[in-house]
């Protein structure tokens, strides 16, 4: 039985990956995801300058999902890179793709530069939607601004460069100047502009008001935008939102998504949910009578 | 039913020592109450200021009453330490891995070593109090700056009696010295086969190294920058454990793989800075 897929020129040992945001903060967390089973991981978004993020609260767990407003706190790309450096040889030997995010082009092409020059990345993700930073969440409203950035970002790196695509009206036109200026990938979707009031306090949790919610509450939006994906372009997708469960990667593998990432179920069930999700998918395989995980691709179509 | 946060009412308040104070709050809820150990922490939110972690310095299963001590350092804890009975503060947790049961046989194996250094005192009084009805005597090693800082001095020389011992700097009270002094004598003089230990992190690298010196198994519950306190946003993060879940409190054994402890701790953009 074959679980292997490829994204671009990125092989995986099967579809399941670390979502960026979740353990993604240190090097060694991503070390440990990947020794726990994740095929690859992806970076919490990192951008040019160091970023304190939001002020607490910056969380609220929910019953379907969970709420975050972390805003994109990061130690910035150096500081990173030079962290990733001290466990080299660690990380040079698993599938790492570095997230990006910024507030104006140069931001993502300096960070994306500086990320491909010190060769321990196999993949880029521009996080264009962090749906709690209004500066970053632009990329993704606006087809124009995409274009730009996609296209700048391939011209200075040989990387594979996926697109992180948030829930927007005009998703599809998106998606089109994504592919179109050189995305290898999309990946979608990112968490849903959400919050929540608490009614003691009587006013809402997050110091920032507005959050991303994530968790099982999004998957079956996360799903319908991969089919609708699926159904227009040819590019490989990452289907993201809410996957908890095997059941749920077989789904969005079906509905045209190529791998998946998990984020919010690392949250709920630790580390051990990427051997328990790969696992479920072999059996559900060897019940059906499946060979090759890529057969499923697409398969709802 | 979404519900965020626990509400506690503010029943007392009292200043402890300088820039010190504890309040007593009763919670509207048994649930964070039953799951309180010595050593976990709860996440205290002042909507429109601040939310921060507290290790609580007492609980009462009965009273639902949850204590906590704490030193204005910021906005937040300056607005606690503002509070008036009545007032709501809320809560959610606890969180975290407190102090555990160690794996020896207490009661037979000698001695067991409480150090505390300043506030850090404050979440060793419930631990004290679990050991003491064990029933142990722990000796109890406590270090101020100064006489006017000094905390639970009280409390904890009624459950230890003249096992606890007082240091401050200055010596305007107890003996004039370190904690990492009495405790090194101590370990000289007397048996001890378990450490616990909490306060400045300075305190606590030097106290490991000698623990481990001598062969004594201990835990010690560290401070981090938290921010979600559920395991997500990586803030805590030591090595690659977080503080949120597989800590606060940690034992020897992954104390000495932790290359950061005593020399790294991540400020809210998660940059890598000293500790001191």
């Amino acid at each position: 039985m074959s679980l292997e897929v490829t994204l671009a020129s990125l092989k995986l040992r099967h579809p399941i990956m670390l979502a960026s945001g979740v353990l993604g903060t240190t090097p060694s967390m991503l070390v440990g995801a990947y020794r726990a089973g994740a095929s690859a991981v992806v970076t919490k978004s990192l951008t040019v300058n160091p970023r304190e993020g939001n002020p607490n609260p910056v969380v609220v767990e929910l019953r379907f999902g969970l709420l975050n407003a972390i805003g994109l706190a990061n130690p910035g790309v150096e500081n990173y890179l030079a962290e990733c450096l001290e466990n080299q040889k660690a990380m040079t030997k698993i599938p790492v793709i570095f997230s990006i995010a910024g507030t104006k082009v140069e931001d993502y092409v300096k960070a994306a530069w500086l990320i491909s020059e010190k060769g321990l990345a196999k993949a880029l993700e521009l996080n264009l939607s962090c749906p709690h930073v209004d500066e970053t969440r632009q990329f993704s409203e606006d087809p124009r601004l995409t274009a730009q950035v996609v296209k700048a970002v391939s011209a200075v790196t040989s990387l594979p460069v996926f697109v992180k695509l948030g829930l927007t009206t005009n998703l599809m036109e998106v998606a089109e100047a994504a592919v179109k200026h050189g995305a290898s990938a999309i990946t979608a979707i990112n968490t849903i502009r959400a919050m929540a009031i608490d009614i003691r306090a009587k006013r809402p949790v997050l110091s920032s008001i507005y959050g991303g919610l994530s968790g099982p509450a999004i998957k079956p939006i996360a799903l319908r935008v991969v089919y609708e994906l699926y159904e227009e372009f040819d590019v490989p997708l990452i289907g993201v939102g809410g996957i908890s469960r095997w059941e749920d990667v077989v789904e969005f593998l079906m509905a045209g998504a190529t791998a998946v990432q998990v984020g919010t179920a690392v949250y709920r069930y630790g580390l051990k949910v990427f051997k328990d999700l790969v696992n479920g998918l072999k059996r559900y395989m060897e019940e059906e009578g499946f060979r090759d995980v890529k057969d499923l691709i697409g398969m709802a179509h | 039913m979404d519900r965020y946060y626990f509400e506690g009412i503010l029943k007392d308040k009292k200043g402890e020592a300088e820039g010190l104070f504890s309040i007593i709050l009763r919670l509207n809820d048994r649930k964070a109450i039953r799951k309180m150990r010595p050593g976990r922490f709860v996440m205290v939110w002042l909507p429109g200021i601040d939310e921060f972690p507290l290790s609580p310095s007492s609980y009462d299963y009965e009273d639902l009453t949850l204590g906590l001590t704490f030193k204005v350092r910021g906005e937040g804890t300056k607005a606690l330490a503002l509070l008036n009975p009545g007032d709501r503060v809320f809560i959610r947790g606890p969180y975290g891995r407190g102090f555990v049961a160690p794996q020896v046989d207490l009661s037979r194996e000698g001695g067991v070593l409480v150090v505390g250094g300043g506030v850090g005192v404050a979440p060793l009084l419930p631990l004290v109090e679990a050991l003491v009805s064990l029933p142990l005597r722990p000796y109890v090693v406590c270090g101020f700056k100064r006489a006017n800082e000094a905390l639970f001095i009280d409390e904890l020389s009624k459950l230890v009696g003249d096992n606890l011992i007082v240091t401050t700097d200055d010596g305007s009270l107890g003996f004039k010295g370190t904690v990492v002094d009495v405790a090194r004598e101590l370990m000289n003089s007397k048996t001890i086969s378990y450490a616990f230990a909490c306060g400045p992190e300075e305190m606590l690298f030097i106290l490991h190294k000698m623990f481990l010196n001598k062969g004594t198994r201990h835990q010690m519950l560290l401070e981090r920058y938290v921010k979600c306190a559920i395991g997500v946003c990586g803030s805590c993060v030591i090595d690659g454990l977080r503080l949120c879940k597989e800590g606060p409190v940690f034992d020897d054994i992954t104390l000495s793989r932790l290359k950061e402890f005593g020399r790294f701790r991540r400020s809210p953009s998660g940059s890598r800075e000293p500790v001191a």
